[in-house]
Formats: structure tokens, sequence, C-alpha cells
């Protein structure tokens, strides 16, 4: 029953998850309530803005494993989810598993790295958490390959308002990543059931601290007759003759009810010193070679970090152009660790991972490319689902005025523009512009592109509504920092043909009757 | 001088019975004003939900255009993501009671679909259209897909030969082509033909190849059996989205027919735009699409 239980859970919180990612849910509330489960990315916010609407749900979290031990690892956790269906899997086939022995210099040294990452605003931690790394295989292999998948009923799902996506590839650096990432998880949960969890994971090493030192108990209570039907059943092998091993367990809880003889309990025991694990009985100068080890990690973050700054002094701002709100590469890559839930959700999917057009602290990062799409002047879902707040949140019509990059037009007489080029019209950049700073000006027998600069936002529809293909005449650059620009009111334009009644020129009002107009022919 | 909509109607059926016998030379439109009485019917001071029910009505009613059991393609505007009293999409309420007469006269099924220029789900969401639409009972399907794109060609064009069309559009029985009238920066209106703009998947190649040719030369693969330009409230300037509230001038006009250029010829004399200026009207004409001399035409005018 529990092991049915947990798979109900498992897969209820993918599906989330994946409503999450697809851009389904744009609710703020059920975003940020998302969001809150993730111990560092839900830390990090807080750190960089303040507490959270949905703070107790973290504490929960954390609270929670104390009384029942690692809850979310075995019962939430996507990544857990992927290792337990390649483990599975593993022993369909056989694979004679063995459980991964825990390695606490490793966990100590990854949670001090990732500990000082957070607390000392470097967004290097992100290599390790296990939301980020998720976030990288949805983004570039389980969307586009469910996309893949639905295509054959393309023509039918697209006559209803279910539409799917294209294949959506991008076949770079984080795809292969990702794929690596992946089949590490997949794979090697066939041979080591839950490795990531127990070596690598940063939340599993808090999860696993609190449990350690928990109130909540699996114990061998009575007689074993040794039937082994725990340690089959044990997603994480962590069982060896009835004992649990504490630090590779995840408790799910599916040994319980798996033992024939009630010998394997659960138990609230407010004493903390009962029942030491073995491992804290360690002897003198092994202890102090983990104290080096976690000042070592201290000090390798702190390396790093200064490093950082270095890479930062004199720069000249992005060479890529960075979602609205992230306000500067800066401040930007200091705080995002790619987990690419802004990219999966983008409805016109403007937003992909770079490489190193930024170096290494812009590895992976999301950027806008407008030859894919255009930042969706209506929409701020990136602001919206940013899990750790690099991308800082703003109300739409705030949004509407963060000037991301700056257009620019060549309409020289070399240009490759329509109009200029052909002595035809076009006014495609114009027509899709939505601040009114791309505008037609009459110029002979045509109307060619005129810019009002300081109205642009960057959004970028110009440049990806023109139809040349090479050596556009308009596109739109990477700015340094972005600020706000003013909204373009009514401008004075003579070109364009005005009524010439003024009566006639009013906002509409349904049921005020005004002069009735008569009829031009 | 002032006529009641009775004398109207009346005069109409009066205008039509004489063209219909004095008229037996030109065998080809006699057919059509049989039925009718006018080739294209205009309506003024009311809203576009009422203006639509009194000018339908001036053109024989929706069962001259749908039939039993035909399948109806709705086509507004919903082009870019606004509200309705932005004045850049097709007024909601004019969608719904279109799609309320299309099933009264038996329609099976209707649609409602552009291909828009921004993010299909917030430019169906914020129009207002999807939900009217829905309201309606008609199916409303995002046109976001180039799978539900067909390549079709047209021999007597010169420049859009070829096109991907939606499927809807060439398969449905009845085309009902709803366009905002507007200002448009490239072809300096948007009304019945640039609105077919919506249809095709590969806008790019249209701007990047002679707009105002291909917006002419597009009805050669389809004509709309029913068109209805919406100028209740028009942009006549930074159109086709617009910046603000003074782009807009209140008409609360509309014109019903089935000769597209007819109706933007005459839609152009709303904008006050010299209509010979319109670079595709005169080559739309050329194409036989429909005639510019509105003058010759039978237009009758409803005042509500």
């Amino acid at each position: 029953m529990t092991k049915y239980l947990r798979k109900v859970y498992q897969l209820l919180f993918f599906s989330f998850t994946a409503a999450i990612f697809s851009g389904a849910i744009e609710n703020q509330g059920m975003i940020d309530f998302y969001n809150s489960f993730h111990i560092f990315p839900a830390v990090s916010n807080i750190a960089a803005h303040g507490v959270q609407p949905f703070w107790p749900v973290t504490l929960l979290v954390l609270a929670c494993s104390l009384f029942i031990g690692r809850f979310y690892c075995s019962f939430l956790c996507p990544v857990g989810f992927l290792q337990d269906l390649g483990s599975a899997l593993g022993k369909k086939m056989k694979t004679a598993a063995t459980s991964v022995k825990s390695r606490r210099i490793l966990s100590l040294f990854i949670i001090g790295y990732c500990a000082c990452a957070v607390l000392s605003e470097s967004s290097l931690w992100g290599w390790f958490d296990h939301f980020t790394n998720f976030g990288r295989i949805y983004n570039n292999l389980v969307r586009p390959s469910f996309n893949g998948l639905l295509l054959p009923f393309a023509s039918i799902l697209n006559k209803t308002s279910f539409q799917i996506d294209e294949l959506s590839f991008i076949f770079k650096f984080d795809f292969f990543y990702a794929l690596a990432l992946f089949l590490a998880l997949f794979i090697g949960s066939m041979y080591r059931p839950r490795w990531f969890c127990i070596l690598l994971c940063p939340s599993g090493v808090i999860f696993s601290f609190l449990f350690n030192n928990s109130f909540f108990k699996i114990i061998k209570d009575g007689k074993c007759p040794a039937c082994h039907k725990c340690e089959k059943c044990c997603p994480a092998l962590s069982i060896n003759d009835g004992a649990v091993d504490r630090q590779t367990c995840v408790t799910c809880l599916e040994c319980i009810p798996a033992c024939p003889f009630g010998t394997i309990k659960g138990r609230i025991a407010f004493d903390l010193k009962n029942e030491k694990p073995d491992d804290q009985k360690l002897n003198a100068p092994r202890r102090k070679f983990i104290e080096k080890t976690a000042i070592a990690a201290i000090g390798i973050t702190a390396a790093g970090f200064s490093e950082k700054l270095n890479a930062f002094t004199g720069a000249t701002g992005s060479k890529t152009i960075l979602p609205p709100g992230a306000v500067s590469a800066e401040a930007f890559f200091s705080k995002c660790t790619a987990c690419h839930l802004c990219a999966s959700s983008c409805p016109t999917k403007v937003i992909i991972p770079s490489f190193l057009e930024n170096g290494f602290h812009g590895l992976s990062k999301p950027k806008l490319d407008f030859s894919r799409g255009y930042c969706s002047y209506e929409c701020n879902l990136c602001q919206t689902v940013c899990p750790n707040g690099a991308i800082n949140r703003h109300d739409i019509n705030i949004k509407q005025m963060i000037r991301i990059g700056e257009v620019s037009l060549d309409t020289s007489p070399k240009s490759n523009c329509m109009p200029v080029k052909e002595g035809k019209d076009c006014g495609a950049c114009a027509e899709h512009c939505p601040t009114g700073a791309v505008y037609m000006k009459r110029k002979g027998d045509v109307f060619i592109p005129e810019l009002r600069k300081k109205y642009c936002i960057g959004c970028g529809i110009c440049e990806h509504a023109c139809p040349i293909s090479e050596n556009k005449p308009i596109f739109v650059k990477p700015v340094g920092a972005q600020k706000m620009v003013p909204l373009f009111k009514d401008a004075k334009d003579k070109d364009i043909p005005v009524s010439k009644n003024p009566q006639s020129r009013n906002t509409p009002e349904p049921g005020v009757n005004n002069k009735i107009e008569e009829f031009p022919f | 001088m002032k006529i009641s909509r009775r004398d109207f109607i009346k005069m109409g059926i009066g205008a039509g019975i004489a063209l219909t016998c004095g008229n037996f030379a030109d065998a080809l439109f006699a057919e059509e004003k049989k039925s009718a009485t006018a080739d294209m019917v205009a309506i003024r001071n009311g809203n576009a939900a009422q203006m639509f029910e009194a000018g339908i009505k001036e053109l024989g009613g929706m069962s001259r255009f749908v039939k039993s059991g035909q399948i109806v393609v709705v086509k507004p505007n919903i082009g870019w993501a606004k509200n309705p009293a932005d004045g850049a999409t097709t007024s909601p309420d004019l969608v719904a009671k279109i799609i309320e007469h299309a099933y009264k006269a038996g329609a099976k099924k209707v649609y409602v679909f552009d291909n828009t220029c921004n993010e299909w789900s917030k430019c169906y969401n914020l129009s207002g259209i999807e939900k009217a639409s829905k309201d309606a009972k008609a199916s409303v399907s995002p046109a976001n897909k180039k799978e539900s794109y067909k390549k079709k060609s047209a021999e007597k064009a010169k420049i859009l030969k070829n096109a991907e069309v939606h499927e809807l559009y060439l398969e449905a029985d009845v085309i009902i082509n709803v366009p905002i009238l507007k200002h448009h920066g490239g072809a300096q209106m948007t009304s019945t033909l640039k609105n077919l703009m919506g249809v095709v998947w590969d806008r790019k190649f249209w701007h990047g190849n002679g707009l105002h040719e291909c917006i002419a030369e597009f009805p050669l693969y389809r004509k709309p059996e029913l068109n209805i330009i919406d100028a209740y409230s028009v942009m006549l300037k930074n159109g086709p989205r617009g910046t603000s509230a003074s782009d807009l001038a209140l008409k609360r006009m509309q014109i019903i027919g089935t000769d597209m250029v007819a109706m933007d010829t005459a839609a152009a004399k709303i904008m006050e735009l010299d209509p010979a200026k319109i670079a595709y009207l005169p080559l739309a004409e050329k194409l036989g699409i429909g005639t510019m001399a509105i003058d010759k035409l039978t237009i009758n005018k409803v005042t509500l």
C-alpha cells in the first residue's frame, strides 16, 4: 500500500512539475507554492529578496525530516523519481545492484561549498543542486522528446485549443549535458540506486543530517528470521540483514509493511542519545581530517567567489540579451543557476541556454534569441516562475517599460530593407512594434521605417518579424544594464492621415451617442 | 432627408426588382440579385452586433450564405494581444452574433481562427474572441502550427504562386471574413483583403516579396463567401497595433457584402484615404477580384 501511495505522490508531484515547466500554470500563487518545496532555490530566493509568501512550506519540508525522515526525497523529488525508475528497471533486468557507500567527506565538501555559494551570492551551487539539474534535463531533453511523441497527432490536436510545440532540441552544450546527466541518473541507478541522493545532492545532505538527528527511527525490533524481504523492496538498497543504514536510507517506509514478522518498525523516540549511528563514534585524527576538508571546501568557494568578482571587474555588460528583470549580467549571473524554468515555460520560446558568450559564469544561463521568437509584451512569466529570484519580479505594466535591448535600424541606400532596396511596401517591423518605437514614414512612393529610440524596450519583435533572412536591417543589440523607458504617448505624425473631424476622434464608449457620422460613399 | 428603416427596405426591394428586370444582359449578376436586394449594405449608428443584425437582414439573411449542414469558418482579426477597446481586434460581440446566425441558418459546425502576430493564447484571451466564440458554441482553434497548413498554388498569381493555406480555410463550405478596419503602417489599410493574411503560414514571404501584390493575389486561392467590416471604432493612425486611445475614431459603422474590393474601397473612404492610392486595391481589381467603382453599385445604407 505504502509502495503505491509513494508512487502516486511521486507521479502527482512530477505532473505538478511538468505543468509548471510547460507554462500551463501561470498562477503566481501556485508557482510560488511549487518553488517553495525546493530547499536551495527557496533559501537562495529568501537570501536575495527577503521572506517569500510560502516560506512556511520550505520550513515544513525541513521540519518534516525531523519526524518522518527524507520525505521530500522519497515522495516528491523528481530526480529521486527518475532514479527510482532506473532502479526499478535494474531490478527487472537483475543487474545485481548494490548500495552506494555514503562518503561523509564528499558530502561535507558539497554542503560547505553550496552553503558558502548561497551566502556569498554566487550561483555556483547550481551545478550540484538537484532541482537545477532536473530543470536542465526537463528543458533540453524531456520537453522536446514529449513534443516529438505527440507530433504524429498534431493535425488532430491543432484543431483544438491544445497546441503542441515542434520538435525543439537544440543540439548544443546543454543538450549533451542533460543527456549525460539523464543517462547517469537513470542507468547509474540500475546499478547503484539513488546514488545522486546519497553522494552529491546538497539538499540530500541536509535532509540526511536532519534525519540522522531526528526523533524518527527505523529499527529492527525483535527476532529477524532473515527472509530478506525488506532488503528486496528497499529502493536504495540500504538494508543489510534487517539493519537499516541511516546514511543511505531515504525513508520511503516501504520496508515496514514489507516485513512479514513485524520486526522492522518506525518509531518516534525523543531521546536523542539513544542509538547514535556508528560513524559518529569517530576517532580523533579522522575527525580532524573532516574538519580540514570542510575548511578546504569553504576556502575553495571563497576562492571561486573572488575569482568571480575578478571576472566582472571592468566588465562591459552582457554580450547576450537577458530576460526582463535580470538587471545586468553581473547581478543576473550571480543568482541564476540555469535551471531553465524560464526557458521551458516561455510561451514564445525565445529564451534558450547560452554557451560561453559571457564566459564560464554565463554558461547555460538563459538568453533571448530573436531568430527563434520575441519577448511577448503582455507576458512576464519568466519573472513569475524564476525560483531563486534571479529575474526580478515586476507587475506587467512595469515589465512593459524595461529595456532589455536596443534597436538598431539601417535604412541607408545600401540597406537590405525592402522599401529601400526594392521600393516595395513592407512595414512588418513597425506593425509588430508594441511601444511605438518603430513607425512608418512616407518617403516617395513607399513607407520606410523610422525609429523613436527612446521608447524601445528591445523586445525583438521587429527583428523577428523582418522578412529579410540575412543581414537584417533591423535588429536588437544587448544593453549594459536594463533600464526603464518612458511610455510613448500620442506622437505628432504629420505623414499619417488623421480624421479631419475632431469630434469623431473619441475613445469608443458604448451607449454614448455622439454625432452620427455620414457615409463618405 | 431622413428615411425610416421600413422605407429603406421597401426602396431596396424596389431597386432590386428594377435591377433584376432591367438588366437581363448581365446574366451573371442577375442570379445573385434575385435573392438579394443590394451589392453591399452599409450600416451606421449602432453597436457592432446590432448593426450586423440589421445588415444581414437587409442582405437577405444568413440563410443566403449558409445552408443546412455546412461547415463555416469565421475569420476575425485576432492578430494582436489587445483588449477589444483598443480597436486592434474584431469586436467579440460581432463574432458571437455571426456565429449565432450561422448556427440558426443550419451550420453543422463553426470554426474561429486566426494566425496571430502575437503569441496566440494571449491574443485569443485578451481580445475576448475566444470566450465570446466558445460561449456561442463555436470551435476555437489556434492556428500557430505549421502542420495545419497545406501547400497550394495559384496559376494566375505572379508573385504569390504558392502559399501554405490553413486547412480549415480550404476545407470549409463557407468562409465569413470579419476584419476590423484599421490603419496599417505597411499596407496603409487593413480590411477584408488584408485580413486574409491571417490564414496563411508564411507572412514573411508577403512582406519580403511585395506586400500589395500578395494581398491582391491571395483571393485567387479562395474568396470568402461573406465579408463583414467592423468599422465601429476605427484606428486612423499608428496601426495596426495602435499606441493609445487617441489613434481611434468612433465611426460606428459596418459594411457587409461579398465583393471585397468594393467593400475595401468604401472602407478606405471611411478611413479618409484615397482608395486609388492603396496599391493593392487597383491590383486586385485588375485581377478581377472585384470592382472599385462603387458608384455603380447598389449600396443599401441603413441608419439605426
